[in-house]
């Protein structure tokens, strides 16, 4: 049972989360349509894509756009998560020596302590991220059952997994349910909100490649000032 | 009144249009619009061939993470209600609409177009705001094209729609009138000016100068500061005699095939006239509609007009620039003065460059709103909102942000190069009973304020 | 001719027993005599030291009719003290090298730790005990 799990179940879930989110990124690529969009998406390449590059790349800084400017606290909460919830599964020890055994890629692992932090910031983060959504009137009208579905399935591999990592007397059940919560995690990424993790790159290219090519790109004088 | 006004007809007619008119203030349209059936297998054939990825991935991946809320000038006027939350107002419609793949009734139909035309502009002023990007102003605009297809649009969407389908205008102004009305300011003009003139189908002139029906029908003074402008800059121009009209109340009212109609007819008169730039008036969404939108409507892959357009404030600050127009020092804006960004041609064209180069030339004194340029907020009364009466109350509500913004410039003067952006301030002004910030286009204050060059022929008068 | 057979075959087993017997004394906590891992050499080491039960895998492999050079190579100069081939691989795969070895030989036999359960081997209490009573 252990050995489906940490073999064959975990091969297949990465295969599903690579393959469904390649596949999302395909679909959405190839669903878009300049007719009826209005956006001309195959012309002005030389705005099109530093504007989709800047769209992309503004955003993913601390502070980089009026957008996270304007909203410190939702600002602070991303980052704190999405620092530790983007490293900690492609780059700590743990996951690095699992990657390079069955897949065969070989990434550089985070420092031990760094890793704890980061962890834990995550953890932190997703907690608070929940008491936003159950306190905000604004996130109140808007909650819907898949926001604390993704909540809860990026909540169960940082928990269990810090359980594991901190908790001797009970290790090897805290890495049992730390392996089936993180398969569970990828195999249902592609199927929800936490396809974000392709989407949000098409989405922001999208409308970086709108703006340049068709609202401003050939009179503002640069990229769109995100 | 027994004939049926509501319908989703689209109105092609004179006699359609006096209709709906005498109906006052669309109450039989609109007790029509209930009892309307709504096609729902027509509706969801529309919906599942115009709705694809960018839509439907903008409305399944927000995260209902809420930072549009504030971006929005809906959302801050009423109190910070969750139900302004633009991301709340296109799920609660389009989103459900299309969970449902169409199965809905008019009165959700018309709950729709409350929230199309009544909470939302189309200023997409939450894309700039939105992590990922989803623009709901142009996710609104789309649903009104489903709305207008299926009849469930304001009253005075369906007559502007109709105006543009028979005058080729946004009013009942036809190509007589409009002739008419130009040689009357040429005439009005002669003393002062004497060698003015309003070039009609004037071939391969540099410039062809398209215009807002309401400058024709309402001040065309307008008209007679533009041509004196176009005089004293020296500019060879002209203007057509059909397709001189270039504002799209058609695409306020969600009806594409109307849009079409009125870009191509634009298009026809550059084929027939071969400028080399089109200028367009102080409209904000006349520029959207026939440069942003247009070319992609008359079927141009690029998105690029068939030739160079200038909105007005381009050729203004070019005009500036290369000294064609010379502002004499003693007359600039001595007063404080601040600047309206319209969403149609800054926000969604860049053109807050070309407004800030004309301030230069023009103000000593020029005070920036906060947020301004790309950020800058609506007006309030954008997307056809000022002249819809159902929203009256909405609109009203909505227009203290730019109040707000206004005032705290602590300027006396607005500079307004936009129809509508001139309309909302105006109206701000009356409802919340401010009687000492003054607002203007372009136009009258440039020629008030020019040198008139030595070769040209002026009397004083 | 006999009797030297009988003294060598007494003596060389009782030499044996007492020889084990000495080796299983109880060193550590967990029992059995426990073994650091020392290859690498690791300057920085991100995870605790393994210290390995020897005599736990002793148990085993004779349980299953198996025998020391299921782990050791035999060489000129006697039985290699470390994991079959582990010292003829590059120093910087000599942890995948331990990592492949050791989980494979856990599957096949069905128990005894995975490759996710790291913290089994790299374990900081244990790691720290065997460190503290070196001293």
């Amino acid at each position: 049972m252990l050995d489906f799990i940490t073999g064959p179940l975990f091969i297949i879930s990465i295969a599903v989360f690579v393959v469904g989110l390649l596949a999302r990124a395909i679909l959405y690529v190839r669903g878009l349509d300049a007719r009826l969009e209005r956006v001309a998406y195959s012309y002005h390449t030389e705005r099109s894509i530093p504007g989709a590059l800047a769209s992309i790349f503004k955003w993913l800084i601390p502070g980089g756009t009026s957008g996270w400017r304007a909203q410190p606290v939702a600002t602070f909460l991303f980052f704190l998560l999405h620092f530790g919830a983007v490293l900690i599964p492609l780059f700590l020890l743990g996951h690095t020596v699992l990657l390079e055994t069955y897949v065969g890629i070989s990434l550089p692992s985070l420092p031990g302590g760094v890793a704890d932090v980061l962890s834990i910031m995550a953890l932190s983060a997703i907690v608070l991220f929940a008491l936003r959504r159950l306190s905000s009137p604004a996130l109140r009208q808007l909650n819907s059952g898949q926001d604390w579905l993704i909540l809860l399935l990026t909540f169960l591999p940082f928990a269990t997994g810090l359980m594991a990592r901190f908790d001797g007397s009970a290790y090897q059940t805290w890495m049992i349910a730390h392996v089936i919560s993180g398969e569970l995690f990828l195999i249902l990424a592609p199927f929800t909100k936490l396809s974000h993790i392709v989407l949000f790159f098409m989405s922001r290219a999208q409308i970086g490649m709108d703006y340049a090519i068709k609202r401003g790109g050939a009179t503002r004088g640069g990229a769109f000032p995100w | 009144m027994s004939e049926l006004l509501c319908t989703p007809t689209p109105v092609t007619t004179k006699e359609g249009i006096l209709d709906l008119l005498k109906d006052k203030g669309g109450a039989q349209y609109y007790s029509q619009m209930k009892e309307m059936k709504v096609d729902q297998e027509a509706l969801a054939r529309d919906l599942e061939q115009t709705c694809k990825s960018r839509t439907r991935t903008w409305l399944s991946i927000c995260a209902h993470c809420a930072m549009c809320a504030d971006s929005c000038f809906f959302y801050r006027t009423n109190n910070n209600d969750p139900t302004q939350i633009p991301s709340y107002k296109i799920q609660a419609t389009l989103g459900e609409m299309l969970r449902r793949k169409g199965k809905v009734d008019a009165e959700f139909m018309i709950k729709c177009m409350d929230a199309a035309w009544g909470k939302c502009t189309c200023c997409n002023r939450c894309s700039v705001y939105c992590p990922h990007g989803i623009d709901t102003g142009v996710m609104f605009s789309y649903l009104r094209g489903i709305l207008f297809k299926h009849g469930f649009i304001p009253w005075e969407m369906k007559i502007g729609s109709g105006m543009h389908r028979v005058y080729g205008a946004q009013m009942d102004v036809t190509e007589e009138d409009w002739v008419e009305t130009c040689e009357w300011m040429v005439e009005e003009q002669q003393e002062e000016w004497p060698d003015i003139e309003i070039p009609v189908e004037k071939e391969h002139a540099d410039v062809m100068y398209i215009l807002n029906a309401r400058e024709v029908k309402h001040y065309p003074e307008d008209i007679a500061q533009a041509a004196i402008l176009f005089h004293v800059t020296d500019t060879n121009w002209t203007v057509p005699r059909e397709g001189w009209e270039n504002t799209s109340l058609t695409m306020f009212a969600g009806d594409w095939e109307g849009c079409a109609q009125n870009v191509k007819r634009i298009y026809a008169a550059i084929e027939r006239i071969k400028p080399k730039v089109v200028v367009g008036t102080e409209c904000g969404h006349a520029h959207r509609g026939t440069v942003v939108e247009g070319p992609y409507w008359a079927g141009r892959e690029s998105g690029d007009p068939p030739v160079r357009f200038m909105h007005y404030v381009e050729w203004v600050a070019e005009m500036l620039r290369t000294g064609k127009i010379k502002i004499d020092p003693a007359k600039k804006l001595k007063m404080p003065c601040t600047l309206q960004d319209s969403c149609n041609y800054v926000r969604s064209h860049g053109l807050g460059k070309a407004t800030r180069e004309i301030m230069s030339y023009i103000a000593e004194d020029f005070r920036e709103m906060d947020p301004k340029g790309d950020h800058n907020f609506c007006c309030g009364g954008g997307g056809g909102l000022n002249g819809i009466g159902l929203y009256r109350k909405e609109r009203n509500v909505g227009l203290k942000n730019k109040l707000d913004q206004i005032k705290a410039t602590g300027a006396e003067l607005v500079i307004s190069p936009c129809h509508n952006c001139w309309d909302a301030i105006r109206d701000m002004m009356e409802v919340y009973e401010e009687h000492n910030i003054k607002w203007s286009f372009l136009k009258p204050l440039l020629v008030d304020m020019m040198i008139i060059p030595d070769h040209i022929n002026h009397n004083e008068v | 001719m006999r009797e030297k057979i009988i003294r060598f075959s007494t003596t060389l087993p009782c030499l044996l027993l007492l020889f084990c017997g000495l080796a299983l004394m109880p060193a550590a906590a967990t029992g059995g005599e426990l073994f650091p891992v020392t290859t690498p050499k690791i300057s920085k080491p991100e995870m605790p030291k393994v210290i390995f039960p020897h005599d736990k895998h002793v148990d085993a492999v004779e349980a299953k009719n198996g025998d020391c050079s299921t782990c050791h190579n035999m060489t000129d100069a006697g039985m290699s003290e470390t994991l079959k081939d582990v010292t003829s691989v590059a120093a910087n795969k000599q942890v995948k090298y331990m990592h492949a070895a050791c989980t494979d030989c856990h599957v096949k036999a069905g128990k005894g730790p995975r490759l996710v359960d790291c913290r089994v081997c790299h374990n900081e209490r244990t790691a720290s005990e065997f460190a503290g009573k070196k001293k």
